[in-house]
C-alpha cells in the first residue's frame, strides 16, 4: 500500500470533500485507495459480504467526470460509502445477513442508498450484519463474525458490525447502518465511532429489510460529528414508500458546526440518576464524568436528574422487537426455519408467543415513557449517559463481569442504547476514552425528537476540545 | 422448569402447532426455555400504568414525536 492510500483512507469525509471540491485528488484515487485498503485488510477482518469495487471505480470515474465539469453536486460527491447488506442496492444481493435471502438481487435502491447516490458518493460495499439485524453482538454464523479493528477477539457490535469495522479500520469514511435498539450506536462505540440514531422517521426505510417497524432507523456511522452532519443532510427527508416518514422543515445539519464551541455555552445536559450506573464498569463512569467535564469545560452545564421511568425500557424493547419480529418473519420461518442461525431462529420465533394484549401495553407503556422522558428536556437540553457499559466484550462469552458482577453480555449491550429507541429521540454514540485494555468507550448525547441538529453540534464541539476520535487502532495505521 | 408458570410445556406445544412452527422438530426443546425467559423478561410491562395513554394512540400513530 503506498503512502497516499494510507494518508486518503485515513481522511475524514469533510476532509476528502474538502480536497476533492479543490481538486487536490481525484473521486478515481480515492476509490483506488479505498479498495486497495479493503483488499489489504479484508481478509484479516471480514468486514464486507459483497464488495462492490468494479461499479465503485465506475462511480467513482463518473464522479470525477461531473466534477471536471462543473456539475459538482456537494460534500458526498465522490466519496465511497460502505453499506449494510440489509439495504437493498439494484442487481447487487441483498442477504440480510442470512442464508434465507443469500441470492436476492434487489431490482431497485433503498431510499437512503438513492439518496447517497443523488449527491454523488457510491456503494464500495455490502457489510457484514447480524442475520436480519437480530442482536447486538456482531455474530454471524453465515457469514463469519468481522473482528474489531481494536481487538481482533473482541465483539465488534452489532447489529451493523461490518459497518462499524469498515469504518474503524478505515475501509470507508462512511457507512450505513441500522438502528432498532442500538445497532448503529453499539458497533459505532465498540469500534471508536461517531454513530447517529436520528429521530425515528426523519430517514426513510423503504428498501431496508425490517426487523420491528415502530423501532427501526436508519443511521451514518463516520469518525466526526461534522461527517454525520454531512451524510444526515442527504438522507434526511420525508419519502412516501416509508409509512412512518415525517415531513419535517429541512434541516441543514452542518449549519452552526463551526460555532458549536460557542452554541455548547450554557447547554444544559441531564445526567441519569438511576438505572444506568447499576451496571457498569467504574472505568466507563469516569471516562463519561471526565467527558462532562469536558463539555463543562466549554460552559455547558451538568446536572444528575432522577428518571425512574428508565426501569420500564428493557421490558418495552423486548416485547415490541420480538413480537415485530416475529411476525415479520413468520411465513419465512415456516418454510426456511432450518435455514437461521438457531438462535436468530428461536429468537423470532419466540416473538409469536407473546400475547396481543402485551403487545399493546408495551406500545402503550413506550408513548408513556417519551412522554415522561420530554419532561426532562423541560429543563434540559441534552440527556447524556454512556453508549455502552463496558468496552468490547471477548467473542464467544454469553456471560461476563460487568462492575464485578455477572451479567448478560447481549442485555447489556442494550441497556442503554434502547432508551433512545423506546422514546424516538436522536442519539449520537461519540468517543470519549480508551479502557485500560486500549479498547474504545462511548458516551450518548440525545435530545428532543427532530432535534438531531443540536445532538450533532454538541458532539461537534466536545471532539473540537477532545482527541478521542481522532485515534486510530493499530491495523489501520 | 423455571418460568413453567407462565406457559406450561403442552400450552406451548399447542400454540406452536397452531402458529405453524412443526412439533415434531426436536429444535422445539430449545424453543420451550426462550420463550419462557422472554414471557418472564417482559411480564414487567403490565406493572406499567399505562391507562392515560388510549390504545388507539399507542398503536396507530407514526407521528415520530413519541407523544
Amino acid at each position: 500500500m503506498t503512502a497516499s492510500t494510507g494518508e486518503l483512507t485515513s481522511l475524514t469525509v469533510a476532509e476528502l470533500s474538502r480536497r476533492i471540491k479543490a481538486k487536490e485528488v481525484s473521486p478515481v484515487e480515492v476509490a483506488q485507495a479505498f479498495a486497495a485498503r479493503i483488499e489489504s485488510l479484508e481478509p484479516r477482518l471480514g468486514a464486507f459480504i459483497t464488495r462492490m469495487t468494479d461499479s465503485a471505480l465506475a462511480s467513482a470515474k463518473q464522479a470525477a467526470d461531473e466534477i471536471a465539469g462543473g456539475g459538482y453536486k456537494g460534500p458526498l460527491h465522490g466519496i465511497p460509502v460502505a453499506v449494510k447488506d440489509i439495504f437493498w442496492t439494484a442487481g447487487v444481493r441483498t442477504t440480510s445477513g442470512s442464508k434465507v435471502d443469500a441470492d436476492f438481487v434487489p431490482d431497485r435502491d433503498a431510499t437512503a442508498v438513492r439518496r447517497v447516490r443523488e449527491v454523488g458518493a457510491y456503494p464500495i460495499g455490502k457489510t457484514n450484519t447480524v442475520e436480519f439485524a437480530f442482536s447486538p453482538t456482531g455474530e454471524n454464523s453465515h457469514y463469519g463474525m468481522p473482528k474489531n479493528p481494536w481487538g481482533l477477539d473482541r465483539l465488534p457490535g452489532g447489529s451493523s458490525s461490518g459497518s462499524g469495522v469498515a469504518v474503524a479500520a478505515c475501509m470507508a469514511p462512511l457507512a450505513l447502518g441500522t438502528d432498532t435498539g442500538g445497532s448503529v450506536r453499539i458497533p459505532s462505540a465498540l469500534c471508536g465511532l461517531t454513530g447517529l440514531k436520528p429521530t425515528f422517521g426523519l430517514i426513510s426505510r423503504a428498501g431496508v429489510t425490517p426487523l420491528s417497524w415502530t423501532l427501526d432507523t436508519v443511521g451514518p456511522m463516520c469518525r466526526t460529528a461534522e461527517d454525520v452532519a454531512l451524510a444526515m443532510n442527504a438522507l434526511a427527508g420525508p419519502d412516501p414508500d416509508d409509512p412512518a416518514s415525517v415531513r419535517s422543515a429541512p434541516v441543514d445539519y452542518a449549519a452552526g458546526l463551526d460555532r458549536a464551541s460557542k452554541l455548547a455555552k450554557g447547554m444544559r445536559i441531564a445526567v441519569p440518576r438511576e438505572f444506568v450506573w447499576d451496571v457498569m464498569e467504574p472505568e466507563v463512569k469516569v471516562a463519561f464524568q471526565k467527558a462532562m467535564e469536558a463539555l463543562e469545560g466549554l460552559g455547558a452545564g451538568a446536572e444528575e436528574v432522577s428518571i425512574p421511568e428508565l426501569e420500564w425500557v428493557p421490558a418495552i424493547a423486548a416485547t415490541i422487537t420480538t413480537a415485530e419480529a416475529g411476525v415479520l418473519h413468520r411465513d419465512r420461518l415456516r418454510r426456511r426455519g432450518a435455514d437461521y442461525d438457531p438462535a436468530v431462529r428461536r429468537r423470532a420465533e419466540s416473538g409469536l408467543f407473546i400475547p396481543a394484549a402485551t403487545y399493546v401495553q408495551a406500545m402503550r407503556a413506550r408513548v408513556l415513557f417519551a412522554r415522561r422522558l420530554s419532561r426532562v428536556f423541560q429543563r434540559f437540553d441534552l440527556l447524556a449517559l454512556p453508549t455502552e457499559p463496558m468496552a468490547a466484550p471477548q467473542q464467544g462469552l454469553e456471560r461476563m463481569q460487568i462492575g464485578g458482577v455477572e451479567h448478560s453480555v447481549r442485555e447489556s449491550l442494550l441497556r442503554l442504547t434502547r432508551v433512545c429507541n423506546v422514546a424516538r429521540l436522536p442519539s449520537i454514540a461519540v468517543p470519549c476514552g480508551f479502557s485500560s485494555e486500549g479498547l474504545p468507550l462511548s458516551m450518548q448525547l440525545a435530545a428532543p425528537a427532530f432535534e438531531d441538529a443540536r445532538v450533532i453540534r454538541a458532539a461537534h464541539a466536545y471532539q473540537q476540545a477532545t482527541d478521542w476520535h481522532t485515534r486510530r487502532p493499530e491495523i489501520a495505521l | 422448569m423455571a418460568g413453567e408458570g407462565v406457559m406450561n410445556k403442552e400450552t406451548f406445544l399447542t400454540l406452536a402447532a397452531a402458529l405453524g412452527l412443526d412439533i415434531g422438530d426436536g429444535h422445539l426443546d430449545a424453543l420451550y426455555p426462550e420463550v419462557l425467559a422472554l414471557l418472564l423478561r417482559i411480564e414487567a410491562v403490565h406493572d406499567i400504568d399505562a391507562s392515560e395513554v388510549p390504545v388507539e394512540h399507542a398503536v396507530s400513530s407514526f407521528n415520530g414525536s413519541g407523544a
